[in-house]
């Protein structure tokens, strides 16, 4: 058996070897039959991947593929089973995060690494600072450097803020002068785009091609397509733990890539019939939400209807105050002013206020909602999974009489839920929901919500971190309710989501509601227009007998009405911020058009 | 089924899986702790005085046991940290730490303490005042923590000194009657109509009064409320995940008051069921300021030692009563105190009894062998890409 | 017409009431600056008070075999001094460095564990006792006679402000090592690269492990610089409340916990507050004292009926106080109380 094993390494080794005498000054890293084991699941099996000097280089896969996993070998977090790294054709052992510096190795994680109470300089030089015998910190030579970088590659960063008043963009540049700082030459990234705006996207690739020019190596990793056609040179797909081919970007295109990624035919569209929208079931008035943190008023005068048998979608930026106005709705934080109406949930014409219902009494109401933050708000990882099934409703019949529980029932319900929307876990519905993977997770809390039966859903970001084939399935179950006649609230930061899922949409911008669209009557440069505030469409403040009726109705203030504006005739005055954030959106829009064109260009190659 | 990356488990015995199961691995662990504090106690003894150290050791564990007197003093005597224990523990399950204990059976103490002299109260109405007291001071730490987001430790150590700060005061306002000794009066002396009744255990032991046996129940009202009642789901929710107990809806600030308020509850009957004793049972309460009791601290071991188990404390706190008696047994060379160290190094123990259960779990079931691969498992079933 | 002069005369109340409100402000800042360093590097420590009680012990126990030592000469009394302290802070972070173990190698709730040690503290204190009184039981233990500085030796002799003042700042020994230490460790704190990087473990420890600092190394040296700080704290405290040694603080580790929090986790916020809340309780211990002397203003301020129980009650309702109106927008270190495990699946 170990001879067995000992002949596989060898002629795999002599193979790569004699594929490195090709190419040999080529490759300035090389991951060999990378082999990493986790309990009960092979995270990496056997990959070799290999970095040419001065590429961009992608790593594409879905959730679990082990991206992740071959990216913390190369950084030293984490020391395969199995393989070898070369550097430069020689063989290195990477033991820490140390020897990765030393070889000159650097890494931004997904989610930052910086102290929040540090300034940017004190995050840049951690670790490495310049001090003297004693231990004391010099900070003057090292400033001086760390600006000199600054100037050269355009960072508009301030050294002297705390990580926590920064903006995402300008933390994610203290993390590249971090490696910048520590003359780091090989760069990964993982999910770099994930949590900027499009404009602060824009300028990282624009940070990416300087960075090359420099005779760097970049390596990154997504599963956004659009940025992987945009910017890379090579892309490597992951599946499973293999990898399943390594091509040339401008040789490819989403859909093949897609399938690598996949291994099957995936529908970028969702299918739907169109919309009958009825009567509205839910009704926002001039809300207004104050968030403490930011010390000032992120929702200003909102007022929207969603309509039964109609997908309505908030779109936006993130941080324009679609979390908060969320927030209000749902009843976890309070409003400062404005109303929320439930109307026609069980009689026709029916109005009721709940602006002051505490969250229970809007789930029992008729409202059910699937939160941002699975593991935050919408279970509880150490109670089992049955128990979590019924987090609403545990103190109703028939899951509890006169304050005692009743075990089976739960777990009859339970079992019913994981059985009609597909979760998987180890030991079904007594299973421990830590131990279960994320996709399974949200599939778990998106069946709870749906199954409620509640005639109003507010679903926000329900596909987040979900693999295609899951976001395929919710896509369906959430089309399924609308044509139940149900009134669905959509909150999604993915534009694909937007633009496909909803029937209507409605963008914020700076806590104002500046459009209300038709998916398929815009196209998705006039969106880009709204969400970066460019545009602004004529809305007047509704004024119905809601707000008249209402027992708590204050002095309306309204704005006066908002007019249209139109480049050409009267141009509004564009700030910077404005005008980055236009060119931003344009070239996300464009890598998002292109890959429409593409999917319907083979949708009519299909055709013939 | 898609190709997959994932391994097969591999099947284990009956033994094996009887070891998995949560019940009885924390009940293992306990006992590892309970052997560890033990074993730590007899090297103690061994440093101080060799030679004699096996024997008294001996002698000082079967020491309570000498005849039906000293066992009969055990089960009465552990009521008061069963009390104080089972405040511990309800907090912990809704996601607290209960330092305040001592406060809380100080509370419950002098609100049965003073009606009694003062009033010749029935010991029912004692009992429940004692209820009032030790909820409004058990209450202050919840109410803190919701409102103000106040660190609940070091309310509850604050209110610990307040309270004996008060208590002090109340006894120094009317020594007379109050005070006898530096102790607080004996209530048997005073008022035999508000000690706690024997209804027939006097055969056993003139101090076996019911205390032992109400806090028994009580322990078994507690266990019940939390397993399965809406109110225990609320209260373990609350515990596990404040957040997402909030977005469905659970109330948390009501039950974190809630939790609290009845944990002062438990320890202030704790209190009652102590001053409420016979002459002969135990000395009092000390009066001064300089110390609170150490009934709350114990009720930290109790609490612990059962994994926070309600039914579990019954038996903790009787073995951690029997260990503290065990200690007046000590000849003289060797302090009274070792047991007191004992107790704190089972705590010291229990304390990472999340790594015991990791241990129990790898050595009764062997570590899995690192994964070599074979030839065969490397699937090279690939899937038609085009 | 109240004047300056009528408020304040140098005399020897005076003197006994501002060198007892340094004398105890001085192992608050001590306490709470271990537990300052052990919080800012993520370990939560509630042992202070058990910590305080072991190097109390530590430095008596040392200090009364070092009595045939000092007594014969061939050690001067100011070495055995010297001695006598750094045993304390050695016994103190020795007897930490069981918490350090049970949260960083064991990954342990460090609230219990903190408890835990609090409740051996005592324990411990009492069986060293017995043994160094042979066997019978006692719950204290005494300084040796050359351990007790009195304000002769300094050539204070005569009566009055000076002489009271000296009595609590100077003869305790450990007001030198304060003076030194309370700054010292402060500097290092926000001006070394070994502060800078044990901040960053108390707030984002995984960012720290991947620039490749030992989080756990880091856990464990503040962990024995808290154990430290806290000792020596422990042995100034013994000296400056009574003569002999018991194996109690009084509270006073949870009163230096709540100087930490009220000093917001800074070092010199909690100079003040330490010295805020010694000036409660000196009032509380001098109240028969100044319900005696001739100082109008002293005597007004205790002559309510049971005006020392109150005093000695005010700084624990203060903290109460305090907690109750900053709590809401505290500074914690972020990741305090959570284990930090190394071996992460990225």
């Amino acid at each position: 058996m170990a001879d067995e094993q000992n002949k596989i390494k060898e002629i795999s080794n002599t193979a790569v070897s004699s594929l490195n005498d090709k190419e040999e000054n080529n490759y300035i890293v090389e991951m060999l039959n990378i082999t990493k084991i986790f309990p009960g699941i092979i995270a990496n099996d056997n990959i070799t991947l290999q970095l040419k000097k001065g590429e961009i280089h992608a790593l594409l896969g879905e959730n679990g593929a082990g991206k992740s996993t071959l990216m913390s070998i190369l950084f030293g977090l984490n020391t395969p089973e199995n393989g070898v790294i070369k550097l430069n054709g020689k063989e290195v052992k990477i033991k820490g995060p140390n020897d990765a510096t030393k070889l000159g190795i650097g890494m931004v994680h997904q989610h930052f690494m910086l102290v929040d109470c540090f300034t940017g300089l004190e995050n840049i030089i951690l670790g490495s600072e310049p001090a003297d015998k004693l231990g004391v910190i010099h900070t003057s030579k090292a400033r001086k450097e760390i600006e000199g970088l600054c100037k050269h590659y355009s960072f508009n960063v301030d050294l002297n803020l705390k990580i926590q008043d920064m903006p995402v963009g300008m933390q994610q540049k203290i993390e590249i002068l971090k490696m910048l700082y520590r003359k780091n030459d090989i760069l990964i990234f993982d999910e770099p785009t994930a949590v900027l705006t499009p404009q602060e996207i824009d300028e990282l690739m624009n940070s990416f091609r300087e960075l090359i020019k420099e005779g760097k190596t970049i390596l990154f990793i997504s599963h956004k397509l659009n940025e992987i056609m945009a910017v890379s040179d090579r892309v490597s797909v992951l599946r499973k733990g293999k990898l399943i081919g390594t091509v040339n970007t401008k040789d490819t295109d989403p859909r093949s890539l897609s399938k690598m990624m996949v291994g099957r035919e995936v529908q970028l569209v969702v299918q739907k019939k169109p919309a009958e929208p009825k009567e509205p079931i839910f009704s926002v008035r001039d809300l207004v939400v104050h968030s403490s943190v930011k010390h000032k008023d992120v929702v200003k005068h909102v007022s929207f209807d969603v309509r039964k048998g109609e997908i309505t979608c908030l779109a936006g930026i993130e941080g324009n105050g679609q979390t908060e106005l969320i927030y209000a709705l749902t009843g976890l934080v309070k409003q400062k002013s404005g109303h929320i109406f439930l109307r026609n949930i069980t009689a026709a014409n029916q109005v009721i206020e709940i602006d002051h219902y505490s969250v229970k009494k809007r789930n029992e109401s008729g409202m059910a909602h699937i939160p941002e933050d699975r593991h935050k708000h919408g279970l509880i990882l150490d109670f089992d999974l049955q128990s979590n099934m019924v987090l609403e409703r545990f103190y109703k019949p028939p899951f509890s009489h006169y304050g005692l529980i009743s075990k089976s029932k739960i777990r009859n319900y339970s079992d019913h839920i994981i059985s009609d929307y597909d979760v998987r876990s180890g030991k079904g519905s007594s299973s421990s929901v830590r131990e279960m993977s994320g996709g399974n997770q949200q599939k778990a809390l998106v069946g709870r919500e749906i199954d409620r039966g509640c005639p109003l859903m507010i679903a926000c970001q329900p596909t987040r971190g979900l693999d295609v084939g899951a976001i395929e399935s919710i896509h369906k179950k959430i089309v399924e309710i609308r044509d139940e006649g149900k009134g669905v609230l959509l909150l999604s930061l993915e534009l694909e989501e937007v633009m496909n899922l909803s029937d209507r949409i409605l963008v914020m911008y700076e806590g104002e509601i500046v459009a209300d669209l038709n998916p398929k009557e815009i196209t998705l440069d006039e969106l880009g227009l709204y969400m970066s505030g460019a545009k602004k469409m004529d809305i007047k403040p509704i004024k119905d007998e809601l707000i008249a009726n209402s027992t708590l109705s204050k002095a309306i203030v309204t704005d006066g009405d908002k007019t249209m504006t139109d480049e050409k005739s009267s141009p509004k005055k564009l700030g910077p911020k404005e005008k980055l954030l236009i060119s931003g959106l344009d070239s996300e829009l464009k890598k998002l058009s292109f890959e429409k064109f593409n999917s319907q260009n083979n949708a009519k190659k299909e055709d013939k | 089924m898609t190709n997959d990356n994932t391994l097969p488990m591999k099947k284990s015995s009956s033994f094996r899986n009887f070891f998995r199961k949560p019940a009885v691995r924390s009940i293992a662990s306990s006992l590892i702790s309970i052997l560890a504090g033990i074993l730590v106690g007899f090297l103690v003894l061994l440093c101080i005085n060799p030679a004699e150290a096996p024997s008294a050791f001996i002698n000082m564990l079967k020491f309570p046991f000498i005849n039906q007197t000293s066992i009969a003093s055990i089960f009465y005597n552990c009521a008061p940290i069963l009390m104080t224990g089972l405040a511990v523990a309800f907090c912990f399950k809704a996601g607290s730490f209960n330092i305040g204990g001592s406060g809380q059976f100080l509370a419950g103490a002098t609100c049965a303490f003073v009606p009694a002299i003062m009033f010749h109260a029935p010991w029912y109405l004692c009992l429940l005042c004692a209820v009032v007291g030790g909820g409004i001071v058990g209450s202050i730490p919840g109410l803190l923590k919701a409102y103000f987001n106040v660190n609940e430790v070091l309310s509850a150590i604050m209110i610990n000194w307040i309270m004996q700060f008060s208590f002090y005061m109340i006894c120094q306002s009317n020594t007379s009657i109050f005070v006898e000794n530096g102790l607080t009066s004996k209530v048997s002396n005073v008022s035999p109509e508000s000690i706690l009744p024997t209804w027939g255990m006097e055969s056993v032991s003139s101090n076996f009064t019911i205390g032992f046996f109400l806090a028994c129940i009580i322990a078994l009202i507690i266990s019940f409320l939390i397993e399965k009642t809406t109110f225990g789901f609320e209260i373990k929710a609350c515990g596990l995940n404040k957040d997402a107990a909030k977005y469905a809806g659970i109330n948390e600030k009501k039950n974190i008051i809630l939790a609290f308020t009845i944990a002062g509850i438990l320890a202030g009957i704790g209190g009652a069921i102590y001053i409420l004793m016979p002459a002969s049972a135990n000395s009092g309460l000390d009066v001064k300021y300089t110390a609170v009791p150490g009934q709350g601290f114990d009720g930290i071991s109790v609490a612990l030692l059962a994994n926070n188990n309600p039914l579990g404390c019954i038996f903790s706190a009787f073995f951690i009563q029997y260990l503290t008696y065990s200690g007046t047994g000590l000849g003289s060379g060797f302090t009274h105190k070792v047991p007191s160290l004992i107790v704190g190094i089972i705590v010291y123990f229990a304390s990472f009894v999340a790594l015991i259960n990791i241990l129990l779990e790898k050595g009764i079931i062997k570590k899995p062998k690192k994964r070599t691969l074979k030839k065969k498992e490397v699937s090279v079933k690939t899937e038609e890409v085009k | 017409m109240i004047t300056l002069a009528s408020l304040f005369t140098p005399d020897m109340i005076w003197g006994t009431f501002i060198g007892l409100v340094i004398a105890f402000a001085i192992p608050m800042t001590l306490v709470a600056f271990g537990g300052m360093y052990s919080e800012h590097s993520g370990i939560v420590n509630i042992a202070l008070e058990g910590i305080m009680v072991i190097g109390s012990m530590v430095a008596v126990a040392v200090a009364r075999s070092l009595n045939d030592v000092v007594k014969n000469g061939s050690l001067p009394s100011w070495a055995a001094m010297i001695v006598v302290i750094l045993a304390a802070g050695i016994g103190g972070s020795l007897f930490g460095l069981l918490l350090s173990f049970a949260s960083n190698a064991l990954k342990a709730d460090q609230t219990i564990a903190g408890t835990a040690l609090n409740i051996m503290a005592p324990a411990i204190f009492l069986i060293v006792s017995t043994a160094m009184n042979n066997g019978i039981e006692t719950d204290w233990m005494s300084w040796p006679s050359w351990y007790k500085l009195s304000p002769d030796v300094f050539g204070v002799t005569e009566r009055g402000f000076i002489r009271s003042l000296t009595t609590y700042t100077i003869c305790n020994e450990t007001t030198f090592f304060a003076i030194v230490l309370i700054p010292l460790f402060a500097f290092i704190l926000y001006k070394t690269r070994y502060g800078l990087r044990l901040r960053s473990c108390g707030e984002n420890p995984e960012a720290s492990a991947s620039l490749g600092i030992n989080v756990l190394g880091l856990r464990y040296s503040s962990g024995l610089i808290s154990g430290f700080l806290a000792g020596i704290g422990g042995c100034a405290f013994t000296l400056a409340n009574t003569s002999d040694v018991y194996g109690d603080v009084a509270g006073l580790g949870f009163l230096s916990i709540a100087v930490m929090i009220f000093g917001n986790w800074n070092a010199v916020k909690i100079i003040f507050a330490a010295l805020f809340f010694s000036f409660f309780k000196t009032l509380g211990n001098m109240t028969n004292i100044l319900a005696n002397s001739e100082n109008s203003f002293l005597q007004a301020l205790v002559s309510f009926p049971m005006a020392s129980v109150v005093f000695a009650m005010l700084p624990y309702v203060v903290t109460l106080l305090v907690l109750i109106f900053t709590s809401k927008k505290s500074q914690a270190p972020n990741a305090e109380g959570k284990p930090f495990d190394v071996s992460r699946r990225s």
